[in-house]
């Protein structure tokens, strides 16, 4: 098939159902309709102000067809040993012979889920917002991606690797579903890798669903790390049932045009939920992130840290959303965007909003834009040491408050090595 | 709790002090707005040609505008057509010529209202130019500023006795298509105040103009414009009360600031229209443009405003810091009750070299109240070294209210430094729980610790203003605090 741009597959007509689901069917017609309604989002749309679509919808795209990965290439990719247990998706589409899955839970891709269970209820009701064209886009033509379901009290020792790889100029549209039990416990690292060289480069439009159950607990890294030219459109919706704990952390150091929607909802008592980031733009890279935590019920604590270094060319949008229910007293939520500006060409915008709507709240968030400090600098050349590897010392000791904060060792080791890795092989002056 | 309850609902039920209307005649336009209403306030007001033509193209412009709804605000839709755009009390014919002629009642009115016009104003050394309804009734110092150079009177008064220097800053800074309220203000405005400060002068006196909106149904669209030359410096007050009506009155106002070299402008406002009552019926809708241009280097601008009263607030007092080293500062404290709405903040535009600016807003929200912060802090390209602090504050007082602040920043100098924070919080406990035990009542004790969240802007006005503005702070308090 052809290449085409994105808008002409926002236009085109759904492709006759392979399976014989009604509710699938149903979902996507009705997603279908959406979309063609309000199309993707406009220029104009208050959540996509910094984020202009005009190089995506350019962008020639073809659907997925089958690549040949080779094993090696791919775990040395994500520094991964063979023995690791990873589900990998290969633009989109499960790669069962890359794949170890372990044996003693629910866990394997979606397109063969779908085929043995109604899993409807993790796909309604749609979005409605006007802006939520690529959900749309997504549930009318997603294929595949990482079903996982773990019972109550199911403890799942070993981190479970997802990686997606995209190789190509393609458009995939990955759909994921984690639903934890009562008291369970997992460990995710989610990898965004590329294998489409310099030339090429594929748009994302993942989705995520998450249910994290009462006291159930999650731990969760998302490392992008895509190629020069690829575009990602990522979209998070968790659910929080009481007592729930989940803590994620992002590291977004490659990619072209990069656009994170993190929403979640507080839904039980205690709840507790962390997202961090560290957001690294150069070149031409954007990157934008929007996170929306809804406070619904009492006494539940949320905590943002978001670091960003912008040099070059890029662009770095960093939109937080706390809202605070009424009714949803002992509310504790805390937001803090840093960023670091290194570059006259480079921009920063950053956002962090509140609305509150109860009054027994904590509730506070700092921005902040500046430089490295010109002291510190100063301070380590007289230590001998220069300027150019002084500056990277000072970058990567502004992102370390970050990976501080992750739980896990051998996570904060990874995201730890992979940040290492990008400063070693940055040029500064 | 229940102690508590009981007080607010007591205290709920006080009611504005301010609602009186004051019976005179009024002569106007009736409601409706086509050309022809242009036309009339434009013949009404003797305005030379170029002002019409600027006001009809405005009047042009708005026809293409469509109402804003970013807002997080509530807004029920403005029919207007039902506004009437013109209403001057009925003595304008043989205008007084000294206070003493003054309609004794308009005078009781300002009294109440405490406005220090009469012996009061030589008291406070006030220079009052007192808007009533639309028309400018008295100005007084007049003689004392002339000595020194520095023009005040009504915004009519300058059209007719210094057009050069009206035509030549008119529009220059909120330009007649900023946005659809300015534009409609462009086209409509009746009147308003103007102010030039010579170069190197200071001017002797704090001055001060009272609006007020009185006559049922009118809009009030006033139009301030100030020049400040260079290395003069000038403190502006402004105040607002309004009688009781039931109907939501329109206010679209808009405020010019231009500070040249080394200039310093003080803009202070306290705002205490009527807030509608506690059921939410009536009340002013407030849409305020007010905007200061720092259009050479050295000049600052510092905002403060005290937003008590209106059922719907919608101003954001911006500086655009186009010369180098220039300052822009914007204090804030707004009060919401019953159900008030306010999105209120600033715009500090960071375009000239070493710019700074600093943003302390305080939102207080009470009742049903909607308290909002909207604020942007932009740092173009080539403003090397700007510096922004900013800084807001919400506190919630019951549990049907709400706050909330959207603070966008945007930066593209990577010499540019730009923090900003924000908390949020009730009344605690136990500073309650200490000041009680100290013997001081409930409520003294709640007015204490709102006005020591509010010290930082309060201590930015001027001495008299910032007595009225605890004062109006108490007295919209009143009812929502338990």
């Amino acid at each position: 098939m052809a290449a085409l741009a994105l808008a002409e597959y926002v236009n085109a007509e759904l492709a006759a159902e392979t399976q014989s689901l009604s509710w699938l069917h149903d979902l996507r017609t009705q997603a279908q309709q959406s979309l063609q309604a309000h199309g993707l989002p406009a220029e104009g749309s208050e959540n996509w102000r910094y984020s202009s679509l005009r190089s995506l919808l350019r962008k020639p795209l073809s659907v997925s067809t089958d690549v040949i990965v080779d094993e090696q290439q791919l775990l040395s990719l994500v520094a991964l040993e063979k023995n690791d247990f990873r589900m990998v998706f290969v633009n989109g589409l499960y790669q069962a012979q890359l794949s170890l899955v372990p044996v003693d839970i629910q866990i394997s891709s979606l397109a063969t889920e779908l085929k043995q269970q109604n899993l409807s209820a993790y796909f309604t009701p749609l979005p409605e917002a006007v802006d939520a064209g690529f959900s749309w886009l997504n549930a009318s033509r997603f294929e595949d991606g990482l079903y996982i379901k773990l019972e109550d009290n199911q403890v799942v020792e070993q981190t479970i690797h997802l990686i997606q790889l995209s190789v190509g100029d393609v458009l995939s549209h990955g759909r994921h579903i984690i639903d934890l039990g009562a008291d369970s416990s997992l460990s995710l690292n989610e990898h965004f890798v590329d294998l489409s060289g310099v030339a090429a480069g594929g748009l994302l439009n993942t989705q995520m669903h998450i249910l994290v159950g009462k006291n159930a607990r999650m731990d969760w890294t998302r490392t992008q790390a895509l190629g020069s030219k690829s575009m990602l459109v990522d979209r998070v919706d968790c659910q929080l049932s009481k007592g729930a704990q989940l803590h994620c952390t992002h590291l977004d150091v490659g990619g072209l045009w990069i656009r994170h929607d993190f929403n979640v909802e507080l839904q039980g008592e205690h709840g507790f939920i962390q997202v961090d980031g560290v957001v690294l733009v150069r070149g031409r890279q954007h990157t934008d992130f929007h996170t929306r935590i809804d406070h619904q019920v009492e006494n539940c604590t949320s905590r943002e840290n978001f670091k960003c270094i912008a040099d070059g060319r890029g662009r770095g949008v960093y939109n937080g959303k706390i809202l605070v229910q009424p009714g949803a007293d002992g509310s504790d939520s805390a937001q803090k965007s840093a960023n670091l500006l290194l570059s006259p060409h480079a921009e920063i915008d950053t956002k962090p909003d509140l609305e509150i709507l109860a009054d027994d709240v904590i509730a506070s968030h700092g921005a902040t834009v500046g430089q490295l400090d010109e002291d510190a600098l100063y301070y380590l050349r007289t230590r001998g040491i220069d300027v150019p590897l002084g500056r990277k010392m000072l970058m990567r000791a502004f992102c370390q408050e970050v990976i501080d904060r992750v739980k896990a060792p051998v996570a904060r080791e990874q995201l730890a090595g992979k940040l290492d890795q990008v400063f070693t092989q940055m040029e500064i002056t | 709790m229940s102690k508590q309850a009981s007080q607010i609902d007591q205290l709920v039920a006080a009611k504005y002090k301010y609602g009186f209307v004051t019976d005179i005649e009024t002569e106007g336009l009736p409601p409706g707005l086509d050309e022809s209403t242009v036309r009339a306030i434009s013949a009404f007001k003797q305005e030379p040609e170029w002002l019409l033509e600027w006001r009809l193209a405005a009047f042009q412009h708005w026809l293409t505008l469509t109402p804003p709804n970013w807002a997080k605000l509530d807004i029920l839709p403005i029919d207007f057509q039902a506004v009437s755009y013109y209403a001057a009390p009925i003595q304008d014919k043989d205008r007084p010529q000294s206070l003493d002629e003054v309609d004794p009642k308009l005078l009781e009115t300002y009294e109440k209202l405490g406005v220090p016009l009469h012996e009061r104003a030589r008291l406070a050394g006030v220079a009052v130019d007192a808007v009533f309804d639309s028309v400018s009734v008295g100005t007084t110092f007049k003689k004392e500023l002339a000595e020194v150079g520095v023009i005040f009177c009504s915004f009519s008064e300058a059209v007719q006795e210094h057009p050069e220097l009206v035509r030549q800053y008119l529009g220059s800074v909120v330009p007649v298509s900023d946005n659809f309220f300015a534009c409609l203000n462009s086209a409509v405005f009746s009147d308003g105040s103007f102010c030039y400060i010579p170069k190197g002068v200071r001017c002797p006196m704090e001055l001060s103009t009272y609006f007020r909106i009185n006559a049922a149904e009118t809009g009030q669209f006033e139009r301030t414009l100030i020049i400040a030359e260079e290395g003069s410096q000038v403190s502006y007050l402004e105040g607002c009360t309004a009688p009781m009506r039931d109907e939501n009155q329109l206010h679209a106002a808009v405020v010019e600031l231009i500070a040249l070299k080394d200039s310093y402008i003080k803009y202070s406002t306290v705002q205490n229209w009527y807030p509608g009552d506690e059921n939410g019926v009536g009340g002013i809708y407030n849409f305020v443009t007010k905007r200061a241009d720092c259009r050479e280097d050295g000049a600052k601008v510092s905002w403060t405003q005290v937003e008590t009263g209106s059922a719907l607030t919608w101003k954001y007092p911006s500086c655009v810091l186009r010369g180098d080293n220039t300052t822009g500062e914007f204090y804030s404290v707004a009060l919401t009750n019953n159900y008030q709405q306010a999105d209120t903040g600033t715009k500090m535009i960071h375009l000239g070299k070493n710019t700074r600016s600093k943003i302390i807003t305080k939102g207080i929200s009470a009742g049903h109240g909607q308290n909002t912060y909207r604020g942007l802090v932009h740092v173009g390209k080539n403003a090397t070294a700007a510096r922004n602090y900013s800084q807001c504050d919400s506190m919630l007082i019951g549990k049907t209210c709400g706050a909330h602040t959207f603070p966008y920043i945007e930066v593209k100098n990577p010499t540019a430094q730009v923090e900003h924070e924000a908390t949020t919080s009730k009344i605690g406990e136990d500073q309650l729980f200490y000041c009680l035990q100290r013997g001081i009542s409930e409520e003294d004790a709640i007015s204490m610790i709102v006005d020591g969240f509010c010290k930082e802007v309060f201590r930015e006005l001027p001495m008299e203003f910032a007595v009225e503005a605890k004062a109006l702070l108490e007295i919209s308090l009143e009812g929502a605090v338990g």
